[in-house]
C-alpha cells in the first residue's frame, strides 16, 4: 500500500492466511509492533493465531521505516503514524470499530490512536506498554539520545549479550543514527492527559513482574481510574513478554477477547 | 511400499517443494548453498523475521489455509524457534497434508 509516497508492508489474515480486505462481518484487531528493530513477524509468530482463531481479521504493518516497508523523513511522527493508521483501516475496508493492540512502544501508539480516534476503536490491550505522555515521549527521546552518544557501546553490547544477528543490530544502529527516529518522537505531539484519560473501551494491559521499563506504573498512573481497565502482571517475566510468557499471554488474551461485550461490541 | 515408506517419500517431496518456495521468496538473498533439511532458518540462512512472513503466507498460498506457519511456529518455545530448520517446516508441512490430498 502506499502512504504519503512510501511503500507500507500491509499484511490481512484470518485463519485460513492472507486476504486483501477484511471480511465484513469479522471482528477487527490492528496490532502495533515495537520499536527499533521491531516488525510485524513480531504477532506473525506468537498471537497471531490466538487471534484469528477467535474470528478476529487481524491487520499487521511494518510501520514506515521498519521491516518491509520503505523510509521517509518524518516517518515517525506521532502524528504522521496515526494518519498512516487511518489511511491503511480505510484501505483494507475496516469501516467499522477496530480492537488495537501494541507491544511495547506499540502500545503507546495504540493508546495514542484510541485516544485521538475513539470512533474507530472497540477495545485496546497494552502489551507492556503505556500510554503515551509527555514522560512517556522523554524517557525514549532520552534512551534514544543516549544510544547516539554511545552508539560503539550499544552495538558492542547487543551483539555480546543479545540473540540478535549483526543484520539486526545493523539496522537498529541505522535507525539511531542515519534516521530521524529521535527528532520525530521529539517533535511528536501527544493526546492530552485528558483525552487519554477519557478512553472509555474495554482495556486490558499485561505486564512482566520483572520489568523495569516502568510501562505498568505508566498504565495506572494515567489509565487506572478506568472502570473497564483489567491488568495482569506475569510472574518471573521481564518486559519480552511475548517470547518470554507466551502461553500465559495468549491466554490471557483470549479470556478478554471471549468476555461478554467485547468482540460482540460491533457488528 | 509401507505406509511409513510412503510418508517418507511424501515427505521428501514436501522438502523439496518447500525450500523451492523459500528459494523463490528469497530472491535477493545469497543462499549459494544446497539446502538440506538440517539448515537453519536463523543460523544458516539468516532469514530476516519479516522474510519468514512472507515465506509463511507462500507456503498457505500453495498448500491452502490447512498450513498455517503462524498457527506452527507460535507453538513453539523460544529455544525450538532459534533452531528451527527446513526439515522441521517440511515435516509440519507434510503432517498438515496427506499424500492422497497431494
Amino acid at each position: 500500500m502506499m502512504i504519503n509516497g512510501l511503500r507500507i508492508n500491509v499484511l490481512v489474515c484470518d485463519t485460513n492466511g492472507e486476504r486483501k480486505k477484511v471480511a465484513s462481518d469479522a471482528p477487527i484487531a490492528l496490532v502495533l509492533h515495537g520499536g527499533l528493530s521491531d516488525n510485524l513477524s513480531t504477532y506473525y509468530t506468537t498471537i497471531a493465531s490466538t487471534l484469528t482463531k477467535l474470528g478476529m481479521n487481524i491487520i499487521l504493518y511494518d510501520r514506515a521505516g521498519y521491516g518491509r516497508s520503505e523510509y521517509g523523513p518524518g516517518c515517525f511522527n506521532l502524528k504522521r503514524i496515526f494518519l498512516d493508521i487511518d489511511t491503511i483501516l480505510d484501505g483494507v475496508g475496516a469501516d467499522r470499530e477496530v480492537h488495537l493492540i501494541g507491544s511495547s512502544f506499540g502500545a503507546g501508539l495504540a493508546a495514542g490512536y484510541v485516544a485521538l480516534r475513539s470512533e474507530r476503536a472497540a477495545s485496546l490491550a497494552l502489551l507492556e506498554g503505556q500510554p503515551p505522555t509527555a514522560a512517556w515521549r522523554e524517557n525514549f527521546a532520552s534512551l534514544l539520545r543516549n544510544m547516539r552518544q554511545n552508539i560503539d557501546d550499544v552495538v558492542a553490547h547487543y551483539d555480546k549479550n543479545s540473540d540478535l544477528s549483526m543484520k539486526v543490530i545493523a539496522r537498529m544502529r541505522s535507525m539511531i543514527m542515519d534516521r530521524t527516529y529521535l527528532e520525530d518522537i521529539e517533535s511528536s505531539d501527544l493526546p492530552t492527559a485528558e483525552q487519554l484519560s477519557a478512553i472509555s473501551v474495554p482495556s486490558l494491559g499485561i505486564y512482566g513482574a520483572d520489568s523495569t521499563h516502568g510501562a505498568y506504573e505508566g498504565t495506572v498512573e494515567s489509565m487506572g481510574h478506568m472502570k473497564n481497565l483489567r491488568i495482569e502482571v506475569i510472574p518471573h517475566a521481564s518486559h519480552f513478554l511475548l517470547y518470554e510468557a507466551l502461553p500465559t499471554l495468549k491466554s490471557f488474551l483470549h479470556d478478554f477477547y471471549s468476555g461478554p461485550g467485547i468482540l460482540d461490541r460491533r457488528g | 511400499m509401507t505406509r511409513t515408506d510412503h510418508l517418507a517419500v511424501h515427505e521428501e517431496a514436501i522438502f523439496q517443494e518447500v525450500a523451492n518456495i523459500l528459494k523463490a521468496v528469497t530472491t535477493d538473498y545469497c543462499i549459494d548453498f544446497p539446502l538440506r533439511p538440517e539448515t537453519t532458518i536463523q543460523s544458516d540462512l539468516d532469514l530476516e523475521s519479516f522474510d519468514i512472513v512472507r515465506f509463511g503466507l507462500a507456503l498457505s498460498e500453495r498448500y491452502g489455509g490447512k498450513v498455517n506457519l503462524s498457527n506452527y511456529l507460535s507453538e513453539l518455545d523460544l529455544e525450538l524457534l532459534v533452531k528451527l530448520t527446513l526439515g522441521d517446516v517440511a515435516h509440519y508441512v507434510a503432517q498438515q497434508t496427506t499424500p492422497e490430498e497431494d
